[in-house]
């Protein structure tokens, strides 16, 4: 005796479903997933009174900006080592751009320096005033070193500050709203810690 | 390229539970990933410390697989000193795959430098090659000596007054090419350069770059980019075109041929030994080519 069972074909409705359910399965999870992915760090938006160093300077500015920057670690051991802030010839006869005069200084513009002590009224700051450019379109430049106590060793409130005009006078009081009444802007470093931040989130 | 990584991550598993502290003889190890580092950290620490650098003296730092002997190296290191910005990421890699991720100290040498964007490009990218200036490079060496002193707070003051004096050494060096280009008048020195590494030195020294021919690191231009270069180079009426010194590439004669641009070459201090003066030596011999690029310049005048 034999039997016989009859199968009958799919239609195939089934495995259409599974299909779509699955895909439709891996298009929610991808949509969720995105959305759920932090966003790619951004430098943070500038103010109106600030500038990037990295895209808003001219070349002069920039390497001004860029000595002054690397100027600060200098001047901040020196004040450490004698507490007292070097005045321009003592920066001069360390060859410490943008103050040593040398061809980098004749190409940026020739700058005058001055260094500025504190008053009462500003806290402690201390600032480096350079005016004068003879490169058209250079800025005024400010470099303040924050306040800071004696036998300290950094301040870490050092900002360097740019002004239109090239001969804008050294500023009388040099708190950061006056400043920025005054027409100067601040100029905001793109550092190798920002790019870390950009590239891995800031760790390794 | 990864499952080679995770075979020898297994190979040196047992290397990993090696205590990764100071030597017999009671010396730090410091971990560098490009030449320039190894001078800078050399000169920091004196006799007082060993420095390692990461990947053998002849490794092309510039798209560089990692290879067993680093992981090696870096399951040794007390802390690293990294460009970060990158010129090393293959280092991130390595400390992964050494098993160091969690504890291995780094000291980042750009955390404070001014980034600048490479010459010439629209997008505003980052330029890596913050070790090929001097001023960049007093900054550096006074991050990597902070960072050593956090680390080894009983030498950090000894760290900072050789840091100080480095720094003082290498900005006499560029005050005596200062001194040497301020004789000259630059005004009709336009130059264009190989790879993109040297707009922090030529910033420095009031210079600037008008072309660069890769249009990403390492990367060689298609037909198309080059005619376009080729292009910027005439209409900027750049007279010299910097090569670079360890890379062989008939681009330079190609770009020579239809330009009439003078050719010099410039090292980016990736290849050679490792020595504490090989920075100083390297800058030395680009500031002499400089100066004679400039000097041909106004000659021709």
């Amino acid at each position: 005796m034999s039997s016989a069972t009859v199968v009958s074909p799919q239609d195939g409705r089934r495995e259409s479903a599974v299909v779509a359910i699955a895909v439709s399965a891996v298009v929610a999870f991808t949509i969720i997933y995105a959305a759920l992915l932090p966003d790619e760090p951004a430098p943070t938006p500038l103010l109106e009174w600030e500038v990037s160093a990295f895209s808003d300077l001219s070349a002069e500015d920039q390497a001004i900006h860029s000595a002054l920057h690397s100027a600060v670690g200098e001047i901040d051991w020196y004040y450490y080592r004698l507490t007292a802030w070097p005045d321009i010839p003592d920066l001069e006869a360390e060859y410490l751009p943008p103050f040593y005069k040398d061809a980098f200084w004749e190409t940026n513009g020739s700058i005058k320096w001055t260094l500025g002590l504190p008053l009462n009224n500003d806290q402690g700051a201390t600032y480096y005033h350079g005016a004068g450019g003879t490169v058209p379109g250079q800025s005024a430049y400010l470099l303040l070193m924050g306040h800071l106590h004696a036998g300290m060793l950094a301040s870490n409130q050092n900002t360097i500050w740019v002004h239109d005009d090239p001969n804008a006078p050294y500023p009388e009081i040099v708190r950061p709203d006056s400043l920025i009444r005054a027409g100067w802007k601040k100029v905001i470093v793109y550092s190798g810690a920002d790019e870390l931040e950009r590239l891995r989130g800031g760790g390794p | 390229m990864r499952i080679g990584m995770i075979v020898s991550a297994i190979l040196f598993a047992a290397l990993a539970g090696r205590a990764h502290t100071a030597d017999a003889d009671g010396k730090l190890k410091i971990g560098i990933t490009l030449h320039p580092y190894y001078s800078f950290v050399s000169n920091i620490v004196g006799d007082r410390v060993e420095v390692v650098p990461l990947i053998d003296s002849e490794s092309n730092p510039h798209g560089y697989s990692p290879q067993p002997d680093d992981m090696r190296r870096a399951i040794e290191m007390d802390v690293m000193v990294v460009n970060g910005i990158g010129h090393d990421e293959w280092a991130f890699e390595i400390i992964e795959a050494a098993g160091r991720k969690d504890d291995l100290p780094l000291i980042y040498a750009n955390n404070s430098v001014a980034l600048l964007p490479v010459s010439g490009d629209q997008e505003l990218v980052v330029n890596a090659h913050t070790f090929v200036s001097i001023t960049s490079a007093v900054q550096q060496v006074y991050e990597i000596a902070r960072g050593l002193g956090e680390i080894d707070p009983d030498n950090a003051l000894f760290y900072r007054e050789n840091a100080q004096a480095y720094g003082t050494r290498l900005r006499r060096l560029r005050a005596n090419y200062m001194t040497r280009f301020a004789e000259l008048d630059t005004s009709a020195f336009k130059s264009a350069t190989m790879h993109g590494a040297y707009d922090y030195m030529m910033q420095e020294f009031g210079l600037s770059v008008a072309a660069v021919i890769e249009p990403r690191h390492g990367v060689n231009p298609t037909a198309r980019q080059l005619a376009r270069t080729i292009d910027e180079i005439r209409a900027a009426n750049v007279n010299v075109l910097f090569a670079e010194a360890y890379f062989s590439s008939r681009l330079a004669d190609t770009i020579q041929e239809a330009t009439d641009v003078r050719v010099y070459s410039f090292s980016h201090i990736d290849a050679g030994p490792y020595t504490p003066e090989r920075f100083e030596e390297e800058m030395q011999a680009n500031l002499d080519t400089l100066a004679q690029a400039i000097e041909s310049t106004v000659a021709l005048e």
